[in-house]
């Protein structure tokens, strides 16, 4: 036949040796079992008959989540949990059956005496473990079952840490400006909750992915933002101890030499800035959605993260407030910094500016355009200007100071989509910003940046019209707040920066080939967009410290424009970079740059060094 | 269709009633260790697993009569798509599972099968030459991807199973012993790499192999350098890559007393369950390990650590028997086919249960990591049986079609 396999015989031999290490396996464990069922037999039977040893977790704290100068964010604090261990509760009712134990317990708890039965059956537990009827319970509760703990056999109260926020919950150290918000609903959240996350019962899934990682079925495990991505590092290694229980499993002793104590997680320390993020967070009125990112251009720390309407992480717990946050139509779990798309509208009109500045193919003082007269027709359509009675004739800089639409169209045709793709890309839109707690995490919008191939492949074809559109930063173009704050950061540096949230996870740094002249002449505009007279910027203007910034209005077709502004300061020495987005919130200058005010303020109130205002670079031109 | 399947010459009775006596002992010890005393009842799981057998008898229905030569001839497609939904649920699923209402899809208890499908097939070829190393090198890759995806999921024990597979599978193929050395010692490297003496003994092992057995320079000398990389970058990578918790997962998996509350603590109240069974056992629905409630999963990882605390070493030894049995016919199967191809995947399938239950019943015993494989046919667990009835399925088809060739 084919050849020696077929042949039975040279088959049978590697069959034997096959059969032969299977057979030595199986010795092994007949010889194992024998060892333990008969000549180990005595020892493991009064083992078990003396087994009254039971283990009793103790809980690890989770790490603690700080800010950047050490201010605890998110602690744990201990809350009184009422449990239940089965098989010592079950002797004294039938299955199923709501008699005047479980009848009377149900009345202290607060809970039908069904939803008690049914929980008594859930199976995915360890047998010793003891099953949380209620959680965070109140101290009457508590009280009460103390008092009759004789009546409740296998009832118990167990002590569990809670994730607490201490800035939130402590009323003296939030400025007094704050304290009378407090009444307000959407004030009184802890601080970044899209960014902090929350953590929640371990689900089914999860555990039976997790069980052998040492999670029970009613542990906590993070469900989102940082909470979850760094689980493993912040929730620490659980202890044990041994309790000796009687027939009945009460408590008679204890063995404390076998104890193993928990091992707390580690502290996460981020780069935000409490104050910062607090007066950010506040500076949105209650019935704003929005965002707001504030970062350090040079490094890429984030310095404050906000996303409106926020939420507090707690209400996880309550499943009527989850199920609330999760249809209300506004939105509030989404995280609009990192998830958010929006068109960026004017704040984008730097890109053209740079890419004609450094292409050369306008300077910054010329009047080489034609005049705007509050609208230009291309294609047999007519584009208009924000500014209906026109801006007349204007160079680049009064063009961005007045934010001059028409004047951008003209500029865009002369840059050409292409030129003005490599640009905007090279400011990092349309593409991920890798920002350490996106991947693995939540993730991160990638925005949109069109380019002729993404025309071509949409329509077949680049209408110039759309160009027109792209160059003041409307049309298909969207962008996250985050992709809009690095872009700032990096027109006050020139670097493109990779933002970061974890102390201590600065990422790469790139340098634009862009010449320094171009970013020196662009932050002289911003700065004249924020402190020359009629200035759209001038809502945020700081008394000390020089601004540069740019307003953003994005018309949106769905209802009232987006008010954007970005902002930088000191100008000359950029420490904060800052992108504020108010969904339908109007005029940029009139609703988002006060926004960003405020967020400076509370970050110059507390920088050290006090930058020194330099009135040398404070230059109006305005001819 | 082959008719001829249920005359009697053609089907295999004893691995049949073989595997339904296996099965029947795994839902009575599920109906044991779910058994409450206090209520004088049991849960209903062992119901279910009822219902997951006649599903599986289905199963194994169904794929006796497929004719053995679509298996041959969809062997890479097969594998392609069990790989494919093994990418997919590290993307879209639950990372091991496909969460389908009430029930879960775990793709890797798939390609389990596909993966012992595929290298049959490369492996049934007539005209390869196991003596070159080339020849090692497609098979390794198509047993290497999935076990990084389940390895990826994080499922270390299945991944396993991926890796044990070949070994067998090879040396039925014809290769030497001292081939499926070199195979191996990268991992032996990798273990001996934490100590010093170790990693000296086992380089100058594999030095001396290599200059007795005298392969091409080349192969030697990749196999050399692949050793020198595990055994310096294991000590590197534990030192200044891994974070604590990595680390500690990892010890608690080689010696799971470190982990006094979970592996630990199930490893020695399962060795209490089996060692106060004794001879004769504490008889059925008398264990009082399981029954007092200190014995976790009991129903399903450590099911035979209840067989032995109620039945005792007898019980214990009437289920190894059944075990050798089981695995004996698939090996005879493998023997008597006169289809190559059919003769590798029974030799694969015949692995695959060996490694599940040695590793479980070791488990139990204290001298494997825990892992969480399942004892097959016992454990409780629909996917988990339905697989194995699926393996029987074929093994009982090759049986039947023995005598033909294709």
């Amino acid at each position: 036949m084919q050849n020696d396999f077929t042949y039975n015989g040279i088959r049978a031999r590697r069959a034997r040796i096959l059969f032969g290490i299977m057979a030595f396996l199986f010795g092994i464990l007949g010889i194992r079992l024998y060892m333990l069922q008969i000549v180990e037999w005595e020892q493991y039977r009064i083992k078990s008959e003396k087994n009254t040893m039971q283990p009793v977790i103790i809980q690890a704290n989770r790490g603690l989540i700080r800010d950047r100068n050490g201010i605890i964010l998110v602690d744990n604090r201990p809350s009184y949990n009422i449990s239940v261990i089965p098989p010592r509760f079950l002797a004294n009712i039938e299955e199923g059956k709501c008699n005047g134990l479980l009848e009377r317990l149900g009345q202290i708890v607060d809970l039908p005496c069904e939803t008690i039965t049914e929980k008594l059956q859930s199976p995915n537990r360890h047998y010793y473990d003891p099953i949380n009827l209620k959680r965070d319970v109140d101290f009457e509760a508590i009280s009460i079952i103390e008092e009759n703990r004789y009546d409740f056999p296998g009832v118990e109260i167990q002590i569990e840490p809670r994730r607490g926020y201490p800035i939130f919950d402590t009323p003296s150290e939030i400025s007094t400006e704050s304290s009378h918000a407090r009444h307000n609903a959407s004030h009184s959240f802890p601080l970044a909750p899209h960014t902090l996350g929350y953590i929640g019962l371990i689900n089914a899934s999860q555990y039976s992915r997790l069980k052998t990682e040492g999670y029970r079925y009613d542990d906590h495990i993070g469900k989102r933002g940082i909470e979850r991505l760094f689980e493993d590092r912040m929730r620490g290694h659980k202890g044990v101890k041994y309790i000796e229980v009687n027939a009945r499993g009460r408590e008679v002793g204890s063995f404390p030499e076998k104890t193993d104590p928990p091992i707390p997680g580690e502290d996460l320390s981020l780069t935000i800035d409490w104050r910062v993020q607090h007066a950010a967070e506040h500076a949105f009125a209650d019935s704003m959605r929005g965002s707001l990112v504030a970062m350090h251009p040079q490094s890429g720390e984030i310095i404050a993260i906000v996303s409106k309407p926020g939420f507090h992480p707690r209400s996880i717990r309550d499943p009527k407030a989850w199920q609330l946050l999760q249809t209300d139509p506004s939105n509030p779990l989404l995280n609009r910094s990192l998830k958010g798309e929006y068109p960026p509208a004017s704040v984008f009109k730097m890109i053209t500016s740079v890419a004609a500045l450094d292409m050369g193919i306008l300077k910054a003082d010329e009047y080489r355009l034609r005049p705007c007269t509050g609208g230009m027709v291309f294609g047999g359509r007519r584009f208009r200007c924000h500014n209906k009675r026109g801006c007349g004739t204007i160079n680049m800089r009064q063009a961005l100071v007045k934010s001059c639409d028409v004047f951008f169209y003209q500029l865009g045709l002369k840059v050409g989509i292409d030129n003005w793709h490599r640009y905007a890309a090279m400011f990092g839109f349309g593409e991920l910003t890798n920002i350490d707690i996106a991947s693995e995490g939540d993730g991160e919008a990638r925005g949109l940046l069109p380019s002729r191939a993404y025309y071509k492949q949409r329509h077949g074809f680049l209408a110039g019209g759309n160009m027109l559109n792209l160059t003041i930063g409307q049309g298909e173009l969207l962008a996250t707040p985050l992709q809009v704050a690095r872009y700032t950061s990096t027109l006050a540096t020139g670097q493109l920066p990779t933002p970061h949230v974890i102390k201590g996870a600065q990422g790469e740094t790139t340098s634009l080939p862009i010449s320094k002249e171009v970013i020196k002449t662009v932050r002289s505009i911003m700065i004249d967009v924020v402190n020359s007279p009629g200035g759209t910027g001038h809502r945020a203007r700081l008394p000390d410290i020089v601004v540069a910034g740019k307003t953003g209005t994005a018309q949106n077709p769905h209802g009232e424009d987006h008010a954007w502004f970005v902002a930088y300061a000191p100008a000359e020495n950029p420490r904060i970079a800052i992108a504020v987005i108010v969904e339908n919130g109007g005029s940029g200058g009139l609703v988002a740059a006060p926004i960003a005010q405020k967020t400076l303020e509370a970050y110059f109130e507390h920088a050290l060094p006090k930058p020194k205002r330099t009135n040398e670079l404070f230059v109006v031109n305005n001819q | 269709m082959n008719l001829s399947l249920f005359v009697r010459r053609d089907l295999d009775i004893g691995l049949l009633s073989a595997i339904c006596l296996g099965i029947g002992v795994g839902i009575t010890t599920i109906y044991s260790a779910s058994y409450n005393w206090d209520l004088g009842l049991a849960g209903n799981i062992y119901e279910k697993q009822i219902i997951w057998a006649l599903l599986g008898s289905i199963a194994m229905v169904i794929t006796m009569v497929i004719p053995l030569k679509l298996f041959y001839a969809f062997a890479y497609v097969l594998y392609g798509l069990t790989v494919t939904l093994l990418i997919l649920v590290l993307e879209l699923g639950d990372r091991r599972w496909f969460n389908m209402g009430p029930i879960h899809i775990q793709p890797s208890e798939f390609a389990k099968i596909t993966t012992v499908l595929v290298l049959a097939r490369f492996l049934a070829y007539p005209n390869r030459d196991l003596t070159r190393a080339r020849a090692f090198v497609p098979p390794l890759l198509l047993v290497l991807l999935p076990i990084l995806l389940v390895f990826k999921q994080p499922d270390l024990g299945t991944a396993l199973v991926f890796s044990i597979l070949i070994l067998p599978m090879f040396f039925w193929a014809g290769a030497s012993l001292i081939h499926l050395f070199f195979l191996i010692s990268p991992a032996l490297t990798l273990i001996c790499a934490f100590h010093p003496w170790m990693l000296v003994a086992m380089v100058l092992l594999l030095i001396g192999i290599l200059f007795y057995e005298r392969p091409r320079l080349f192969t030697a000398s990749i196999l050399l350098l692949v050793n020198l990389t595990v055994a310096i970058a294991a000590p590197y990578v534990w030192e200044n890559k891994l974070h604590d918790y990595q680390k500690r997962r990892i010890l608690t998996f080689l010696d799971p007393d470190m982990d006094k509350l979970g592996a630990g603590y199930q490893v020695i109240q399962s060795k209490i369950a089996i060692g106060s069974g004794g001879l004769t056992g504490k008889g059925f629905l008398e264990g009082t390990q399981t029954k007092l409630a200190f014995l976790p999963e009991q129903h399903t990882d450590f099911i035979f650590s209840v067989i032995c605390e109620e039945f005792g070493l007898i019980g214990a030894f009437f289920v190894l028997v059944l075990f050798i049995f089981i695995l004996w016919r698939a090996l005879s199967i493998a023997v008597q086919t006169k289809n190559r191809f059919s003769s590798f995947t029974a030799i694969g399938l015949a692995t695959i249960l060996l490694f599940h239950i040695f590793v479980n019943i070791g488990m139990t015993i204290g001298i494997m990591p825990v892992t969480g494989l399942p004892l097959p046919f016992l454990s409780y667990g629909g996917s988990t049986l339905i697989t194995n009835m699926i393996l029987v399925g074929l093994l009982l088809n090759i049986y039947a079609n023995r005598y033909e060739d294709y």
